[in-house]
């Protein structure tokens, strides 16, 4: 949450996961082409370098589509969400390389341009083996840059995070025709039964992680709080939260994060301002609410940034009455001051917290 | 040349045209507009204007119209709670 954009924000944890990706890229791309040379003798260079830089941006891509509801399952792969924006742009610039090598290689032949060609040179759209699957490919490519374009930081201010996040959740509509391009295009001339397969566990694995996810999303909103006097609900006991820690209660659809620290509870809107991230999944460092996703940082009694920065989210009225938590549903304005419930002497000892998220 | 053939190349031409008003445009906004545009990006080193360029060259008519309107920051997005709280976005700038 810096008050000046740089070009990145560098930390040496970014750096460690960059050499991660450009070591491992590399190595693939030489097993791809090398194993490709022995296996298939007949194959050209750059029908296997094609294939490879192909293959190793949809591996990537896979990897990108899981590292969300792993992280949601599962806090320990939260490291790994924040760097899924350099795991993105590699992506990018390996399907690019792809379709600009398959572009010269198919398609810079005649005195038609590339582009065009590719458009106007097979038109069988009624046919499975012989379908322009190509032109899944460039579509998706357009959905891949425009996103890769749009991941600074800068993009997610000026477009707004609600447009920004539409946005990117073209990835999977790329995934979609991506996952047609390879079905249509390769496999239909592949003999070998073992890249169906491929396919398949890779779009089975996508779908169900997705799928746990969300069923783990949808028992939270599920749960209705009873109500209690004055319009306020009960969360529950205040002893379940533990120290520093928050609950996410679901009202009527909307996110509350309760948050537990030094003999009080306040609770904010759990949508944080920078990427809507889930600031119910962090915790309190240094007297202010952490967002687990990115860092940005909230006072938990208004909601507000601390100075110099700007962002602030919504406040809810708590109290606490015999050892419960009550909240009301009504949300004051993002950075109003609210005074926290104070829990009452050492009575009420907090569980232990679980073990301490990952940070940036 | 079959009509679909005819409408591809208008298409493609259509897109060339507004990519190549977008890379001029980016030029411009790099230099000088993404200043006025977004006080975040005052005083960046040229790594950051470098980094947006390809994305100006995709949303240049609505940094344009920022530019020209004069905003000094990009407007803050309304969720479900601000939308409740009757926060206007204007007024969370501050
Ligand atoms: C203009 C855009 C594109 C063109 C012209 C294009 C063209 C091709 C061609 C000619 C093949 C070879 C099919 C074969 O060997 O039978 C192929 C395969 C493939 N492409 Fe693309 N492609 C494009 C975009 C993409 C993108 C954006 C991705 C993103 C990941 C991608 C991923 C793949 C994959 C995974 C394969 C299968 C590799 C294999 O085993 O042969 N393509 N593409
Ligand atoms: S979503 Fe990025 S810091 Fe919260």
């Amino acid at each position: 949450m810096s008050v000046q954009y740089a070009a990145i924000g560098w930390s040496p944890a970014k750096r460690g996961y960059d050499l991660a990706i450009v070591v491992g890229v590399a190595v693939y791309l030489v097993l791809f082409v090398g194993g490709g040379t022995l296996l298939r003798p007949n194959a050209t260079t750059e029908t296997l370098l094609i294939r490879g830089l192909g293959t190793g941006a949809f591996l990537l891509l896979h990897v990108i589509l899981c590292i969300g509801p792993l992280a949601r399952l599962d806090a320990r792969f939260l490291p790994l969400l924040y760097n899924r924006r350099h795991l993105g742009v590699s992506m990018f610039l390996l399907a690019l390389a792809h379709s600009v090598f398959s572009l010269i290689q198919f398609h810079a032949l005649g005195d038609v341009n590339p582009l065009v060609s590719l458009f106007v040179s097979n038109e069988r759209f009624g046919s499975i083996s012989q379908f322009p699957f190509q032109m899944l490919g460039f579509f998706a490519l357009v959905i891949l840059f425009v996103m890769a374009a749009t991941s600074h930081d800068f993009w997610l201010r000026n477009l707004t995070p609600m447009v920004w996040k539409r946005l990117h959740m073209l990835v999977y509509w790329a995934y979609a025709l991506l996952v047609a391009h390879v079905a249509l295009g390769a496999l239909q001339s592949e003999r070998n039964p073992v890249l169906a397969a491929l396919l398949a566990a890779g779009a089975a694995t996508v779908v169900t992680l997705h799928l746990l996810a969300a069923s783990k999303e949808a028992r939270l909103d599920g749960t209705r709080l009873a109500a209690s006097d004055a319009g306020f609900l009960d969360a529950g006991e205040v002893a379940t939260i533990p120290e520093k820690c928050a609950r996410v209660v679901s009202l009527g659809g909307e996110r509350i994060a309760l948050f537990r620290y030094d003999g009080k509870v306040s609770a904010v809107s759990n949508v944080c301002q920078h990427q809507n991230g889930p600031l119910g999944e962090g915790r309190i460092l240094g007297g202010c609410i952490t967002c687990p996703w990115h860092g940005y940082q909230y006072r938990p009694a208004d909601g507000a940034s601390p100075p110099p920065f700007h962002e602030k989210v919504s406040t809810f009225r708590t109290r606490i009455v015999g050892g419960r938590v009550l909240v009301h549903p009504t949300p004051l304005p993002p950075g109003t001051y609210c005074e926290p419930a104070k829990i009452g002497g050492a009575t009420v000892p907090a569980v232990e917290p679980p073990p301490k998220a990952g940070r940036e | 040349m079959t009509w679909y053939e005819e409408g591809i190349r208008v298409v493609l031409g259509s897109l060339g045209l507004y990519a190549a008003v977008g890379a001029v445009f980016a030029i411009a906004f790099c230099l000088q507009g993404v200043q006025r545009v977004d006080s975040q990006a005052v005083g960046t080193g040229w790594g950051f204007p470098l980094l947006i360029a390809p994305g100006v060259v995709v949303f240049w008519p609505l940094l344009l119209r920022r530019w020209m309107g004069g905003a000094s920051d990009p407007p803050l997005a309304a969720n479900p709670h601000r939308g409740v709280s009757g926060i206007q976005d204007r007024e969370m700038q501050r």
